[in-house]
């Protein structure tokens, strides 16, 4: 059909065919295509995480048996068990999350619920996005600096546990922002409408409803706490001691740094390898279960709010 | 038989106001929203704020229990007296006047906790005894007509009761702070026909014991249930009166205009 | 229940509809009486009764308004309503002839012209109207309302024969065209009334079955 001319019947007979045609294979076929580019992206990510866990399952079980779990190294590292970077993990994990959980909360209530749209508050916005966006290295030299040296208390427990705590703060905070956000404006409305005042309504009311978007950003922080290395590595993480720590001053052995030094630079890599592989498979399981642990919780909690 | 129905058509007494408005204006920023509105709100009467959609009567309300402090940018002059207190005093304590002016809002939102928790929750609070907290809730039940409904179970989710049960439980949760005045925010919209009739039953119930203010979009619901009518229209206050008269016989064309329905 | 206050309403208003009838029953009697008596001091409290019910009929047209304007109500309400609207309406006319059948006894110098008995005949059968009509209302009862209406046909009979008979009595004898002219106003005005009680049948019909007839 020329420009200008009257379209005829024959025209739209035409574009019909040609346009409408074309147009519906296309989009017939090209959401198959998305679909299956989509799917395969899933099965990928699925995929790897499998590869993973059953390449260290395969590698690290044989190692896996009870005293593995309770007894101390023995032998240069090449016999015994974990004992202790197991404890020491778990102290860390406990450590940190009793100092980062009540002061994240807090900077988070203090954030969404009090804070107005001011410098300081776009100033705090923005040292929360650095710190979570610093690597976990300068967290380690920070650590060294600041509590190993300058406040004295020297490679510990105490200051692998502040450091660690920093780590995971943007973290926790992130997370229990996002909570408080989703915490419908209407309950606190509500509550204030009876005479209720603003910090009781958040005690009672909108603190308990963002309780499980909290538990989630803590389920985050335990794994990073259970798997960093660097930070523990300048404040206090030590390769073999004779016995579990006995105060918040004391060193103390932890699972990555474990590993990472078998791995590394250990007396006897070869020979150790199925116990580095063991101890990778401790680490998983250990964050693992944690998580579940979280997720059983959270799910308690999501339970009492909903129907 | 024949006296009550002359007594039918006469019009009520004008009590001594309750709630007395002096030349209040709100400006959210640079936006005036209520321009000098002076209005008088009796006591033990139902009082309906209509008007089209951004009129200014739900910002209105929201002045009484002083809800539009929350906002910010938000400009407030005039006086509210409730019981010859201005609200917008120097010393007045907010938390304490929001005990005696009860709020219930458009969407039912009971608090993610039990039926009794709920209704428990404002008493709790402010201090009530243990003791003394099962007779509040089952009062404030009694008095929004949902005991029956609700007094085998009472430890259930609330947000597990219906959309009209669910608005009748922030009445009750409302009343068991025992207020002196109820504000309604078009309290019905997002309910059924059903739930709607009940709740308008129960609003004509609670003035012998309460002053009520409800805004509301529907017309004939103001109709109905109020014994005094207010006009907002783009932040003034066309026209108020007895709701008979509103009615009947209003004033102002603006006022016959939107009841009539000939608003565009 | 819902809407309490409005169904009382309702049934208020029919109640007062009903209580009208019955002085409006009253007073037609009444003027009756003093008009066959030449009672003139009943023909005056008769028509001293007029601004009573007067007050009673505009109490009820504005609780009618209110419940139109306040209640919107719906199907066989709104018929109610309506309905009681035109029946006050009618009642209100019967008052009004029945005030003029009182004024009668005082313009009749001499005695009655003629023993009034196919006027009383007339008078008799509309009081019937008047009171069956209000009892079909009561009941919303279709079958009398009809029954009722039809017996409008006798009164319009006898309406046609005292009028020629008074005529001819006019022929013969010329002094007492002044009587029997206000004689010739009584059975218009009796005829009158039962023409309204017919309405009050056909508003009856409507509230019970929402149909227009014309009964007469």
């Amino acid at each position: 059909m020329e420009l200008g001319a009257e379209a005829n019947e024959n025209d739209y007979k035409l574009a019909k065919v040609h346009g409408g045609l074309s147009m519906r294979l296309d989009a017939k076929t090209s959401e198959k295509i998305a679909f299956a580019l989509l799917s395969l992206s899933a099965l990928m990510v699925v995929g790897f995480v499998l590869i993973i866990l059953s390449y260290i399952i395969y590698n690290g079980y044989s190692a896996i048996n009870f005293g593995f779990l309770t007894e101390m190294p023995k032998n240069r590292m090449t016999q015994g068990g974990i004992y202790p970077a197991i404890v020491g993990t778990l102290i860390l994990i406990v450590g940190s999350m009793a100092v980062a959980l009540p002061t994240g909360i807090m900077a988070a209530i203090y954030l969404n619920e009090y804070a107005g749209e001011s410098r300081t508050t776009w100033l705090i916005e923005m040292a929360i996005n650095n710190l979570a966006g610093t690597p976990s290295v300068v967290f380690g030299l920070f650590g060294l600096a600041l509590f190993v040296k300058y406040f004295g208390f020297g490679p510990s427990v105490l200051s692998a546990s502040l450091t660690l705590s920093l780590l995971i703060l943007p973290v926790i905070i992130r997370a229990s922002e996002e909570a408080l956000l989703s915490v419908p404006n209407e309950y606190r409305e509500s509550s204030l409408a009876l005479g209720v005042s603003k910090w009781q309504t958040i005690r009672h009311v909108v603190l308990p409803a963002a309780v499980p978007g909290i538990i989630t950003g803590s389920i985050l922080s335990i794994g990073r706490v259970a798997g960093e290395t660097a930070p523990i590595l300048l404040t206090g993480a030590a390769y073999f001691l004779p016995r579990l720590p006995d105060s918040i001053y004391s060193q103390f052995m932890a699972l990555p740094y474990h590993l990472f030094v078998m791995a590394t630079a250990g007396t006897n890599i070869a020979k150790t390898r199925d116990i580095q592989y063991g101890t990778a498979l401790v680490l998983l399981i250990v964050v693992l279960s944690l998580n579940v642990i979280a997720v059983l919780i959270r799910r308690h909690y999501r339970q009492k709010l909903k129907i | 038989m024949i006296e009550t129905a002359l007594n039918l058509a006469q019009p009520q007494n004008i009590a001594k106001p309750h709630i007395e408005i002096e030349n209040l204006n709100l400006w959210y920023g640079e936006k005036q929203a209520l321009k000098n509105i002076s209005m008088q709100i009796p006591k033990n009467s139902v009082t309906a704020l209509i008007g089209p959609s951004g009129c200014g009567k739900s910002t209105f309300i929201r002045c009484l229990n002083r809800m539009n402090d929350l906002i910010k940018n938000c400009r407030i002059e005039g006086k509210v007296f409730i019981e010859d207190e201005n609200i917008y005093g120097a010393d007045v304590d907010v938390v304490e006047l929001r005990k005696e002016v009860g709020m219930v809002f458009q969407k039912p939102n009971p608090f993610p906790m039990s039926i009794y928790d709920n209704i428990a929750y404002g008493p709790r609070i402010h201090g009530v005894n243990k003791k003394d907290l099962d007779s509040v809730v089952e009062g404030a039940l009694r008095s929004a007509a949902l005991w029956d409904e609700t007094s085998d179970r009472l430890k259930s989710p609330a947000l597990s009761l219906s959309g009209g049960q669910q608005q009748r439980l922030c009445i009750a949760r409302t009343l068991a702070v025992k207020p002196k005045i109820i504000l309604l925010d078009e309290p019905c919209s997002a309910l059924d026909p059903i739930s709607t009739s009940r709740i308008e039953e129960l609003i004509m119930n609670l003035k012998k014991d309460y002053t009520l203010v409800i805004v509301t979009h529907n017309m004939q619901q103001a109709a109905r249930i109020s014994d005094y009518t207010g006009f907002f229209l783009m932040g003034e206050l066309i026209e108020f009166g007895e709701t008979r008269q509103i009615f009947h016989n209003p004033q102002e064309k603006s006022t016959e205009d939107y009841i009539t329905g000939r608003f565009g | 229940m819902a809407r309490e206050r409005y169904l009382s309403q309702l049934d208020l208003l029919k109640e007062s509809v009903l209580s009208l009838g019955e002085m409006v029953e009253r007073v037609f009697g009444d003027s009756m009486v003093a008009v066959v008596d030449l009672d003139v001091k009943l023909a005056q409290r008769t028509i001293v009764s007029e601004a009573e019910i007067n007050k009673l009929e505009e109490g009820i047209e504005i609780s009618i308004f209110d419940l139109l304007a306040l209640q919107q109500p719906m199907a066989s309400d709104l018929r109610l309503v309506v309905s009681s609207l035109k029946i006050a309406a009618d009642l209100k006319r019967i008052v009004g002839l029945s005030i003029n059948i009182s004024k009668i006894p005082g313009k009749i110098e001499g005695g009655h012209i003629k023993p009034l008995v196919d006027t009383k005949k007339m008078s008799d059968i509309a009081a019937y109207m008047l009171e069956d009509s209000l009892k079909a209302f009561k009941n919303q009862d279709v079958e009398l309302a009809r029954a009722t209406a039809a017996r409008d046909n006798e009164v319009d009979k006898l309406f046609y024969a005292v009028w020629v008979e008074l005529i001819e009595m006019m022929a013969k004898d010329t002094s007492i065209i002044s009587r029997a002219t206000y004689l010739l106003f009584l059975i218009r005005y009796i005829e009158r009334i039962a023409d309204h009680c017919c309405n009050i049948c056909e508003s009856v019909v409507y509230l019970a079955t929402a149909e227009r007839t014309k009964l007469n």
